[in-house]
């Protein structure tokens, strides 16, 4: 069944969500905004758990869920698994836990492009967000590791991150990603890190199942038809074959 | 999970738009509307039909099962081999192809490459074919086991 999240839509929000669709076969909410997590959720975390967030891209929830923010729609591309294996490529995370959403539009709007040009059109999205999406894994790994460190009162310097875990290799201690969120997303760094190169990629490159196969083998992947809003009518065009015949 | 429906529609209504609108299940697609394409294929008593171009009238006391009703748990043998074989793109086209392939495979249990192509004629505009083709026969594996 259809759930409609947000029912408080404004002419406005409707013209800027519906241009970041590229027509055809989308699969998609009407409202990329207030995406339909369940939609196109890797793994069926609800909706309810209190997430930290720790950049626009991304939020760790207490139980160590990662809900990583696409900025461009699934059409079949495979944006909704390649872009998020780009963020979880220097985020460290146990790719098990991920799940997706859509970026919001209107955050994009409201916070200067934080997602950058969102259109999905053109062979774009990973050409246009990589280095942006590398970045936004790379940075809240650090704050997450800053946040370990702190606990322990020990230098960043002496823990690493793998498996979404930090563990400060001198003692073998371990804090998960889940425990140390909501103090990473307070965390400032003097210097945000350098990003991967590609000789340097453990995740980009292997092939992994697609997140949206699972929602497109049982009927409940949304796609633009299936849209349904409170109080909606139907309508047709009617005597289009007539017309069609006429202009000839 | 078998439910009986008893509806106020017109007898004319296409029995896609009474799946849709009236019982508000979107697993089955509307694609060409003309019985082209497949996107809209269901089983009526256990048989593969498309069902922009079936009347409800004609449907009285049959069973239909759409993609929602396949399995109560995506775990039909051709919905393990579509998972397995990662054989949607876009998907629009897939639930036809799934319940099109899990009819076909009732009738023909070790398809040939040329029964598939006999029989199957379900569009993909995403041209999934070679995948579909490969989990068909995986399906076909899983039934016999």
């Amino acid at each position: 069944m259809n759930q409609i999240i947000n029912t408080s839509i404004s002419r406005r929000r409707f013209v800027v969500s519906s241009a970041s669709l590229a027509g055809g076969l989308a699969i998609t909410v009407a409202l990329p905004g207030f995406a339909d997590a369940a939609s196109i959720a890797a793994q069926p975390y609800g909706t309810d758990v209190p997430t930290n967030e720790i950049n626009a891209f991304l939020a760790i929830s207490p139980d160590g869920g990662v809900l990583i923010r696409s900025p461009h729609n699934e059409m079949g591309q495979g944006a909704i698994t390649a872009l998020p294996m780009i963020v979880a490529e220097e985020l460290e995370c146990d790719w098990s836990k991920v799940k997706v959403e859509y970026a919001s539009a209107e955050r994009n709007l409201r916070e200067k492009e934080v997602y950058g040009p969102m259109a999905t059109v053109g062979s774009r999205g990973v050409r246009a967000s990589w280095q942006m999406l590398l970045q936004a894994g790379a940075s809240a790994r650090e704050r997450l590791i800053v946040a370990a460190a702190q606990r322990w009162n020990v230098p960043a310097s002496e823990c690493e991150a793998a498996n979404s875990k930090v563990t400060h290799k001198n003692t073998g201690r371990s804090l998960e990603y889940g425990e140390l969120a909501g103090d990473a997303g307070r965390i400032k760094l003097d210097k945000e890190p350098a990003i991967r190169t590609p000789d340097q990629f453990k995740l980009i490159g292997k092939p992994l199942p697609r997140l949206d196969t699972p929602l497109k083998v049982n009927g409940a992947a949304k796609f633009a038809i299936d849209t349904q809003v409170p109080g909606m009518v139907y309508a047709a065009v009617a005597g289009v074959r007539r017309q069609a015949q006429k202009r000839r | 999970m078998e439910r009986p429906y008893s509806l106020d529609v017109e007898a004319e209504t296409p029995l896609l738009w009474v799946i849709r609108d009236e019982l508000g299940m979107t697993g089955t697609k509307f694609g060409c509307g003309i019985a082209q394409c497949g996107a809209c294929t269901v089983h009526v008593d256990g048989e593969a039909m498309r069902s922009c171009s079936v009347q409800v009238g004609d449907m009285a006391n049959k069973t239909i099962t759409t993609i929602e009703g396949l399995s109560p748990d995506a775990r039909h043998p051709v919905q393990q081999a579509w998972l397995a074989e990662d054989v949607p793109q876009c998907g629009y086209c897939q639930s036809g192809q799934i319940m099109a392939a899990a009819a076909f495979l009732k009738q023909y249990p070790k398809p040939t490459d040329a029964d598939i192509d006999a029989n199957l004629n379900n569009i993909c505009r995403c041209g999934t074919y070679v995948r579909i083709r490969r989990a068909i026969h995986r399906a076909a594996e899983l039934m016999k086991t």
